[in-house]
């Protein structure tokens, strides 16, 4: 049986966008089926990107400007001339600036990254001569990324509740390792913590799933190609980081 | 749409939504770390400040009156000298010659007096004998008043001659003059505080700011005093005797004690300024063990109340609030009430560097908020605190 028999002849009668989204949370595999006849795109980039920029417009429109600055600064962990100059750049521009970065600069390295990871994804189909293209790569990363939405979520809810606006940029997302209690006294590692929420975990662990299913491999093989780049980054990182 | 996923869906997103509340309920709202001081009697010395530098009273630039070649010179940067000590000679050889030259028309004109003299002498007795023979009427008048012309001709000269000697005489006093300038003589005690040529240079006379225009600066070392700016705002609480305390910027851990001996009349524009300040001159009375070089920088606290014990804080505890639209302005302290910011309004008073005196709130052991800066500025009422009692020094 060839790949494009095999495909047809596990077709499904297509399911909606929601079921689809609520699958990818609570029965993965069946998501996968569905992205594997039907590689949608546009629901998760659109769910996931407006509802992050949402998120974001809304924290940076309550918080406190200049504590925000001082609170930025104090993470940098710089020298008390390179703080004051950092902070005069930042106090030059203004918080409607800020805004703006803030909301469309998050979305746009997610962006980024999703097209990396499914040109990643594709390039190694390529190679191994599988019959998966960008289109479908590209559908699976934005579909597992569906996830992140919790963290959006999460963020709304933070940000809700601060009282005053003094509301750290570091202790937002309350999915972040760091805020789940995972505090270390090496910097670098606490700052790899601070950055790593369980839903971007759970995103690489549902791609890994996923390429194990479409290309019915083994979880080692699995695991190898869509973990790689994750691992090189690790390995670069913690070369730079530990020396 | 299968119940149960729906059901793991909404646990999964209730279990997030929760998360903040449980992190909230359970560790509360951050709690910022500050420090605390307690509202005490504390001495407040009421100040201005002030930049200058040091300098000499006693101070004298020496510059040469004639023009020549720096001869010898006695003297090197730092020794100490007396007041008519030859410091420097200038090749005084051009001098000496007009010097000689003068002397011997002084001479050559006392020479001529004297001939004029024996001139007169002889006129006058050829005079007597020739009226004699007048009278008697055997000499014509003619001969007689030729003779008679010869004696007020020759006193005429005579009086041309002293006249003439006179005049060498001043040119001789002029050299000498000259020549005594050749020779520059310290006219204070001092030290030498800046030797500004050499042997061989050739010293100008002139007031511009040329080379060998200045020889070298002589300066008192006991009558070094500080020269501050003080801006016409603060001027009128300084007063002649009040306390300073004047710390060098070579030395700033050692701060020096001083009065204030001088207050200028007239304002000036200091250069590097752009408003008016007055001169104000502070005599330095406890050195300390800081070396006094005249031009070092300094700065200057004037001292312009006496010492007053009042309830007072920290002054960086005391926040300044102005609202410019509708013309008001308000201090603020930060009161920690049992480990609750609290934002009261204050009145002030006297401040020095250190302290602000509160005039509102006077009950000792009132807890107030001083820092850190990074916390203080962004504190808001109500905020939680931690708190780190800092006892006074």
């Amino acid at each position: 049986m060839t790949d494009a028999e095999a495909l047809q002849s596990t077709k499904t009668e297509p399911a909606g966008l929601i079921n689809t989204a609520i699958n990818i949370i609570a029965s993965p595999s069946e998501a996968f089926s569905e992205l594997e006849q039907r590689p949608t795109k546009l629901f998760p980039i659109a769910v996931i990107l407006i509802s992050m920029m949402l998120v974001m417009f809304w924290y940076y429109t309550i918080v406190d400007f200049d504590w925000f600055i001082d609170d930025s600064l104090a993470l940098a962990n710089l020298s008390e001339d390179q703080m004051e100059a950092a902070r005069d750049g930042m106090t030059s521009m203004s918080q409607t600036t800020f805004t703006m970065f803030g909301v469309l600069g998050g979305p746009a390295a997610f962006f980024v990254f999703w097209v990396i990871q499914a040109g990643y994804l594709s390039l190694m189909s390529a190679l191994i001569g599988d019959r998966f293209k960008f289109t479908n790569w590209f559908s699976l990363v934005v579909w597992t990324a569906l996830p992140y939405l919790l963290s959006n979520v999460g963020m709304a809810v933070t940000v809700a509740l601060s009282p005053n606006g003094q509301l750290s940029a570091a202790e937002l997302n309350p999915l972040t390792l760091r805020n789940l209690g995972m505090e270390v006294n090496i910097t670098s590692l606490d700052a790899l913590f601070l950055q790593l929420d369980l839903t971007i975990i759970w995103a690489i662990a549902l791609t890994v799933m996923a390429y194990k299913q479409w290309l019915e491999s083994s979880w080692i093989k699995a695991c190898g190609i869509v973990l790689a780049p994750y691992l090189l980054l690790t390995g670069v990182w913690a070369y730079f980081a530990l020396t | 749409m299968n119940l149960k996923k729906l059901l793991v869906v909404f646990f999964i997103a209730g279990t997030v939504i929760a998360l903040p509340f449980i992190n909230r309920a359970v560790f509360g709202t951050n709690a910022k770390e500050v420090d605390i001081s307690v509202v005490s009697q504390r001495i407040i010395s009421p100040s201005i400040l002030a930049s200058g530098f040091l300098a000499h009273e006693e101070e004298v630039m020496l510059s040469s009156e004639v023009i020549g070649k720096v001869a010898d010179l006695f003297v090197e940067e730092g020794d100490q000298v007396d007041t008519g000590d030859l410091v420097l000679r200038v090749d005084d050889k051009n001098f000496i010659a007009g010097f000689e030259q003068s002397e011997a028309a002084v001479r050559i004109n006392t020479i001529d007096i004297e001939r004029q003299e024996v001139r007169i002498a002889n006129l006058e007795r050829q005079y007597e004998r020739s009226k004699s023979l007048y009278q008697q009427e055997l000499i014509g008048e003619e001969e007689y008043e030729t003779l008679l012309n010869q004696l007020e001709l020759a006193r005429i000269d005579y009086l041309s001659a002293q006249e003439r000697l006179a005049q060498s005489e001043a040119q001789l006093d002029q050299v000498l003059d000259q020549l005594s300038k050749t020779q520059i003589i310290s006219p204070i005690d001092g030290v030498i505080t800046s030797l500004d040529i050499k042997v061989g240079e050739t010293a100008i006379a002139s007031s511009t700011n040329i080379p060998g225009s200045s020889l070298m600066t002589i300066a008192n070392p006991a009558s070094i005093y500080t020269e501050v700016l003080v801006d016409e705002a603060d001027i009128a609480n300084v007063e002649v005797g009040q306390r300073a305390e004047i710390v060098a910027i070579a030395y700033p851990d050692q701060p020096m004690r001083g009065v204030v001996r001088f207050i200028a009349n007239t304002a000036k524009i200091a250069q590097g300024r752009t408003g008016l300040s007055f001169v104000v001159k502070i005599d330095i009375t406890d050195p300390g063990e800081v070396v006094l070089r005249p031009g070092m920088s300094c700065r200057a606290e004037i001292f312009t109340r006496q010492d007053q014990s009042v309830a007072a804080v920290p002054i960086e505890a005391v926040i300044f609030e102005e609202d410019r639209a509708e013309l008001r302005s308000e201090y603020f302290v930060f009161v920690n009430d049992d480990g609750i910011a609290r934002k009261t309004k204050v009145d002030v008073g006297l401040s020095d560097d250190e302290y602000q005196e509160l005039t509102s709130i006077v009950d000792n052991d009132i807890e107030i908020v001083i820092g850190p800066n990074q916390e203080l500025r962004h504190l808001l009422d109500g905020d939680r605190l931690n708190t780190n009692l800092v006892e006074d020094d």
